[in-house]
């Protein structure tokens, strides 16, 4: 191997291990975002138990429409981090539904604009939509009534 | 097998079309191994293989710069077509391992660029080492 070849080797090697490694890449928008407190996830869990069958099926279309994969739910010991955190919302189950309706309406800040699929609203019908909204609304921390009131809103920003 | 892994020296003209490959890979795989730090760690299997790419796109590079030409070649595509075909079912109705993606941000953008641009430069430059006189194996 000539010189330049070894040097270029060299610095192909080390761009990359640094960039495997993590470094200067930056980090997810969700990981800057605070958790719920451990009282508020126990809150929402019992809103989950006691939420019937709606709430069940809420949950399941979570799972089935990989919901999980991008967002954080920590009732649901979701951890996704490509989306914002859904455990932190102040927003009601219609203001949700809204967001999986139509998730470019209202980006957050630091989130990719089209990273959300779009096409909820024809996937499932009414019933599972509103299934849905509501399981996140439920599940949301932030709503526990545990002294801070609810979490941070922020609008229509992906969620589903 | 032989042919695979036999140092050979390309022409000026197919090594250039190799080295704009070699580039086209390596800004896709940085793109990976970025996005796996900005979220896509968490997906199950999906975050796995945006490493497995970054790492591959290293190893390929390095075959061209140990001048194993074929190698390199054969690994450009077998990192990018795979790796393309995923991105588009993300994309589709059906998605990828469970994964959907509603849109083609920038960074999607740069990877689908940089990937199908490495893949046709790569076998550009299979074609130009095979077709021309220069070539030989060293």
């Amino acid at each position: 191997m000539t010189p330049v070849r070894a040097v270029l080797a060299v610095a192909v090697v080390v761009l990359m291990a640094c960039a495997i490694a993590g470094v200067g890449m930056g980090s997810a928008p969700a990981e800057r975002e605070p958790a719920p407190s451990a009282a508020a996830v126990a809150a929402a869990r019992a809103r989950l138990a006691a939420g019937g069958e709606p709430l069940r099926r809420g949950r399941e279309l979570f799972a089935e429409q990989g919901c999980d994969r991008c967002h954080a739910l920590a009732p649901v010991g979701a951890d996704g981090k490509l989306g914002p955190r859904l455990d932190v919302l102040d927003d009601d189950a219609e203001d949700i539904l809204e967001s999986i309706a139509d998730p470019r309406d209202d980006i957050a800040d630091g989130y990719p604009e089209r990273l959300m699929p779009d096409d909820f609203d024809t996937r499932l019908d009414d019933a599972e939509l509103r299934a849905l909204a509501a399981f996140v609304a439920a599940a949301s921390a932030g709503e526990a009534d545990d002294g801070r009131g609810r979490g941070r809103g922020r609008g229509r920003s992906g969620d589903g | 097998m032989r042919r695979l892994l036999q140092p050979c020296r390309p022409d000026s003209l197919a090594a250039a079309l190799l080295a704009v490959a070699a580039v086209g890979v390596l800004v896709a795989g940085l793109q990976h191994a970025r996005l796996f730090h900005r979220g896509y760690a968490e997906v199950e299997v999906v975050g796995a293989l945006f490493l497995l790419n970054a790492i591959g796109a290293t190893a390929v590079v390095l075959a061209l710069l140990a001048r194993r030409v074929w190698l390199f070649v054969l690994g450009v595509l077998a990192i990018c077509v795979p790796s393309l075909a995923s991105i588009a079912m993300s994309h589709s109705r059906a998605g990828f391992l469970g994964f959907r993606e509603g849109g083609y941000d920038a960074d999607a953008v740069v990877i689908v660029v940089a990937e199908v641009g490495a893949a046709v430069f790569a076998l550009l430059g299979a074609i130009a080492a095979r077709e021309r006189p220069g070539w030989r194996a060293r």
